[in-house]
């Protein structure tokens, strides 16, 4: 098994005044992803290491970090595709819990804001809500997202103001304002044209190059923001 | 109890679209400073020809003519980036962000240094002629 060498951030905020590098050395199987080797760090090496999994099968967004400098699911991203040391980082843009495990409460207060889920006072259908695949369409790919953050984190934006909504949680505001099932706009426009919603995306497009799956969230907030205008108008 | 919030270090810092906005930012205030003082110096035309003829001469010393290069610039930049920000916008051009940015650095800076030869030109003549490079 070939070893490899992982350079873990490492900060304890209740003893240290600065965060530090540790560096590990593993033997990995060539099929590990990143996960697989934090696991056999923590598990056999060193079990103060802290960080976030589940699923390990990126569906549930949890083990989104920095690794060699750019956000990813470690549980996706496979060791044999790295080089050399592979440093692993926290999300930047949140408070630091412990080593990788940051404070997403910003991140979520962002996301309820928007209302994600489906709003529509009408009476039920006897059935259900018919939805034709050309409408399915209109939503994208927005529906993949699998609120990791690795986007919102990457965002200069977000950055320089907590409050900012942020990507993902547009992208989840986009969702439903395209799902022609949803008629929740009235109730989500104010949460979106303020001054920490929708206006603060300068198309940076840090969020198209930080999302583990491939999605396109300038796009979708340039939609909305055009959808918003229109509304207005 | 230490608090830390890492932000932007590494790959997300000072990218493309981060130097392409802060450049917008930066030339949009230089170019609404522009705008501010041209009305003014317009103004003066209230205050009768005599005044206007002052004002005139002072910004049209060389040295105004040196600020009017970074001038060009501003509004070269500022122009092809909004373009590029149309393209994003209304075209679907997120995925070609970074070739359209080199876009507008090459074109742009064609443009600018073709306009601004001719405007250095002009100044290096003033100069020629003994007119003072500062106004006042």
């Amino acid at each position: 098994m070939p070893k490899r060498t992982f350079k873990i951030f490492r900060f304890n905020p209740e003893t240290d005044s600065k965060p530090s590098y540790k560096t590990y050395d593993v033997e990995c199987e060539g099929w590990w992803t990143v996960l697989d080797a934090l696991n056999e760090i923590k598990w056999f090496v060193d079990g103060t290491v802290t960080y976030r999994r589940s699923c390990r099968h990126g569906i549930c967004g949890s083990c989104a970090m920095m690794i060699n400098g750019k956000n990813d699911l470690a549980c996706e991203l496979q060791i044999k595709t790295l080089k050399g040391t592979i440093t692993v980082d926290p999300l930047p843009g949140f408070e630091i819990y412990r080593d990788l495990a940051v404070n997403m409460d910003p991140f979520y207060a962002a996301l309820k804001r928007v209302k994600p889920w489906l709003i529509n006072n009408d009476p039920y259908p006897s059935k259900e809500r018919i939805q034709s695949p050309e409408e399915f369409k209109l939503m994208g790919d927005s529906i993949a997202c699998i609120l990791c953050a690795a986007c919102t984190s990457s965002c200069p934006s977000f950055w320089s103001d907590e409050q900012y909504l942020g990507p993902a949680a547009l992208l989840k505001a986009y969702r439903y304002t395209f799902d022609t099932r949803d008629k929740g706009l009235g109730d989500r426009i104010d949460a979106l044209d303020n001054k920490h919603g929708l206006w603060r995306c300068h198309k940076i497009t840090n969020c198209y190059h930080a999302c583990p799956k491939h999605l396109n969230p300038t796009e979708q907030i340039s939609k909305l923001q055009r959808r918003i205008i229109e509304e207005k108008m | 109890m230490a608090s830390l919030r890492t932000r932007g270090y590494s790959h997300y810092r000072w990218r493309t679209g981060q130097i392409a906005w802060l450049l917008h930012r930066l030339t949009g205030l230089a170019l609404v400073l522009y705008v501010s003082m041209h009305i003014w110096v317009v103004s003066t035309l209230q205050l009768g020809e005599g005044t206007f003829e002052a004002t005139m001469a002072v910004v049209q010393a060389p040295l105004f003519r040196f600020l009017e290069v970074g001038l060009l610039f501003c509004v070269i930049y500022h122009a092809l980036n909004g373009l590029r920000l149309i393209a994003i916008d209304f075209f679907g051009a997120t995925e070609k962000h970074v070739p359209l940015f080199w876009a507008v650095i090459i074109l742009g800076g064609a443009a600018w240094i073709w306009g601004g030869s001719t405007m250095i030109g002009h100044a290096l003549h003033q100069l020629e002629h003994g007119q003072a490079f500062f106004p006042f």
